[in-house]
């Protein structure tokens, strides 16, 4: 049930974010969306479990990458994405889910849209589709607080620029870049009516982040015309106790 | 029996209620108590797990005969305390 | 009614719920014995910051599933779905 993986590479992908990736020898693969329960063990016993969405496609390396956010007052992500160094080993439970996922043989259009770190599993659904050659239309629509919070921000860049593997649009709800033609706010009606794939295409839309922003940003897809049954969500979320 | 709204129940008896071991909470700091720490009114019950300080509790039911609640129903134990480590029912 | 928006869904539970059942749950459909909505266990409402696991329906709010890990023990209260139905082929 759980397997040892060992820290083969760090990269810090904001100042609050950073990509572990793991050498798993077992490691059954995996399909893009899915996600792992990493389990730390304290030398007392105490143990603390939390789940990471897979960053990385599915490759014939046993190669696993999580990106982790780190929480102010989080329990595990701290250690996780300040201490925790190359050669060190966790223990994850894994690969866990079969709704939230993009596999390569659907052939359907593809909506996108990532909360904050929501944008973890669907960049492992981007790089699957770039792994397996697959020419299926792909939009992303990505919620961030501020610029500096993007994810994966070179990479997505690339992707929709010179591979243009994906249409990317970004929306800022605290601060945007100078001259950016949207002031900072939630996504509302109008964003999802011009920045998604209109719902006659019948895309599969994925979306992904904070219960908040996903219950919205549901909601609009589901007003614009696209069918619950198209509308696959994820859900983000502190598991601590609240006391 | 306190019964919380969304149907979730915890029995306990009637002593550890009374003589000022138990509050039922509704304000905070000046404020009315916050949905997130079960708001409008809880219960508290601090010598005891806290499981059994219902949160959004709307009534306690009194009754002749004890019948265990929400989890006491599935595997925790009954009564609580703390300092004996009764988390779970006897395993 | 549970603290609003304080929950995740039919995923962030399988990882623990995988050592009961050997098949995906999150793709598994229910139906919510209260309302008889018919849904991917996926998209059930999360409670998992108390004492155990609870399942809601994403519908009417009515518990589907509860679950508790204890030391030796573990329970499974499924009382809430009329049924679990996973795709075998």
């Amino acid at each position: 049930m759980w397997r040892v993986g060992t820290v083969v590479a760090l990269h810090d992908e904001t100042s609050s974010a950073r990509t572990i990736t793991l050498e798993v020898p077992d490691w059954p693969g995996h399909v893009a969306g899915q996600h792992v329960d990493v389990r730390l063990t304290a030398s007392d016993g105490y143990s603390a479990v939390r789940s990471y969405s897979i960053a990385s496609a599915p490759n014939p390396e046993k190669r696993v990458e999580i990106t982790v956010e780190r929480l102010p007052d989080g329990e595990v992500s701290p250690y996780l994405t300040q201490e925790l160094a190359v050669g060190d080993r966790l223990e994850l439970r894994g690969p866990i889910g079969g709704w939230f996922v993009w596999r390569t043989e659907q052939t359907e259009a593809i909506q996108l849209i990532a909360g904050g770190s929501g944008m973890v599993p669907l960049m492992a659904m981007i790089r699957s589709r770039a792994a397996s050659g697959s020419t299926v239309p792909f939009r992303l629509l990505y919620s961030v607080r501020e610029p500096g919070a993007i994810l994966f921000r070179d990479e997505l860049e690339k992707r929709s620029n010179q591979d243009r593997a994906v249409m990317l649009a970004y929306a800022y709800t605290r601060v945007a870049p100078k001259d950016w033609p949207r002031p900072p706010g939630r996504i509302d009606a109008a964003l999802i009516a011009e920045a998604t794939w209109p719902s006659k295409l019948g895309p599969t839309c994925y979306v992904c982040g904070p219960t908040p922003f996903v219950e919205i940003a549901a909601g609009f897809l589901s007003a614009c015309g696209n069918r619950s049954d198209k509308i696959k969500t994820e859900r983000f979320g502190p598991t601590g106790a609240k006391k | 029996m306190a019964r919380s709204h969304g149907d979730y129940t915890t029995d306990l008896p009637l002593e550890d209620l009374m003589n000022k071991q138990a509050w039922i909470a509704f304000r905070f700091d000046d404020d009315d108590l916050a949905p997130e720490h079960g708001g409008p009114a809880r219960l508290l019950v601090p010598h005891l797990y806290l499981w059994k300080s219902a949160k959004w509790v709307r009534g306690i039911t009194l009754m002749h005969e004890d019948q265990p609640g929400f989890w006491e129903s599935l595997g925790y134990h009954n009564y609580g305390d703390p300092w004996r480590e009764q988390r779970y029912q006897e395993e | 009614m549970s603290s609003p928006m304080d929950y995740l869904d039919g995923n962030a539970a399988a990882g623990e719920l995988s050592r009961l059942f050997v098949m995906d749950i999150t793709t598994a459909e229910g139906k919510c014995a209260y309302c008889g909505a018919t849904k991917r266990f996926a998209e059930a409402h999360l409670y998992m910051e108390g004492p155990g696991i609870v399942a809601r329906c994403c519908v009417c709010e009515h518990v589907l599933l509860r679950f508790v890990n204890g030391r030796q023990r573990a329970f499974l209260d499924l009382r809430g779905m009329s049924y679990l139905c996973f795709d075998t082929a």
